[in-house]
């Protein structure tokens, strides 16, 4: 599985969004409201074991703000 | 007594469960009522705004999806205990709650994100010793308003709080307690705060909440009058992700003894 994917999965699984409704350029928030930030980190983790939960959680919505940036991210930890 | 609170202490430091979350202080602070005018405190904060955690990021004890379609449930332990050498430096001295609420996200608007919260919680709100405290039931529902921008997330809550339950005091006997609260909620959370084209991690949280006590019922000698104001502020600067340093701000009467409180407090804040 793509890093892309399974992060485009996860929203999708945690929004009203479908998985092709999903653009890289979006940004977070037309998805999910920051009360869902530790949902969606934990199920990164659970599709990307490496995903380190705290660290990702804390940089959502901050540092994180584009689907694009999220994949990039998740990428970073299997590197 | 002292046993007992330092094993609640201990309890949510060690749990690997309660803990999720966690946000203490400890710190100087300055009251403006009492004579004991210096203080020097421990609180340990643990998810107090509705629907909202208090921490960058942050974490509740549950948060998941219910169907498809922008509902969610949590269960999200709340704790405040305050340990000082003065009592005036907070309203209370340990508060126990355990919410358990729905959320419903609306989609998104150009303004921004709505959610919608109802939760009930058994709460405790008592002095250090236990034997003067609140034990009551609340059911709550609140309006969250969130906004995002390159540099900044915003959430504003407000809604309508009822709580009912008893109140017990020493050589008094046990009274029926009712009160109606409309809360405000103002969260802001700033990052790179000092560099924003660097982009480096400094994260600033301003929360502030203004509350509105309407006490129905209650004991005539603890409590002769039955509307309060009560006012708080913090701002936690976080140096790194994980310690802060922090600025306190009370001012207003509340629960348990709805006794006048004005206070200021620094401190350094210690989260995970």
């Amino acid at each position: 599985m793509t890093t892309e994917k399974g992060v485009k999965e996860v929203i999708a699984q945690n929004s009203r969004f479908t998985f092709d409704e999903i653009e890289l350029t979006d940004p977070i928030d037309k998805f999910i409201s920051s009360f869902m930030a530790d949902r969606l980190a934990r199920e990164l983790k659970r599709k990307f074991p490496r995903v380190n939960t705290t660290e990702l959680t804390n940089v959502l919505f901050s540092r994180l703000r584009t689907i694009a940036d999220i994949i990039a991210k998740v990428d970073s930890y299997t590197e | 007594m002292k046993k007992i609170l330092l094993g609640v202490v201990f309890f949510i430091i060690t749990s690997s469960c309660f803990a999720q979350q966690r946000l203490f202080s400890i710190g100087y602070g300055k009251t403006f009522v009492s004579n004991d005018s210096t203080t020097v405190s421990l609180t340990l904060d643990l998810n107090r705004i509705p629907g909202q955690s208090e921490r960058a990021g942050g974490y509740y004890f549950v948060n998941e999806v219910l169907g498809e379609k922008g509902w969610g449930y949590y269960i999200k332990p709340t704790v405040d205990i305050n340990i000082g050498s003065s009592v005036a430096s907070s309203p209370n001295n340990i508060f126990l709650g355990v919410p358990i609420g729905l959320v419903y996200d609306f989609e998104k608007t150009p303004l921004g994100i709505f959610s919608l919260y109802i939760e009930g919680s058994p709460e405790m709100n008592a002095d250090k010793t236990f034997k003067n405290n609140l034990h009551y039931f609340t059911i709550n529902t609140y309006l969250k308003y969130e906004f995002l921008t390159e540099s900044m997330l915003m959430n504003v809550f407000t809604g309508i709080s009822n709580a009912n339950g008893v109140r017990n005091q020493v050589d008094i006997e046990t009274d029926s307690y009712g009160r109606l609260t409309v809360p405000v909620f103002l969260k802001l959370n700033f990052w790179n705060a000092l560099s924003p084209k660097e982009r480096k991690f400094r994260r600033v949280n301003w929360t502030s909440s203004l509350k509105f006590n309407y006490v129905y019922a209650d004991n005539d000698i603890i409590n002769e009058d039955d509307s309060y104001i009560y006012f708080n502020s913090r701002l936690d600067f976080y140096i790194t992700p994980n310690i802060g340093i922090n600025a306190m701000y009370f001012n207003g009467q509340e629960e348990p003894l709805f006794r006048e409180n004005h206070a200021i407090s620094f401190g350094i804040t210690l989260a995970r």
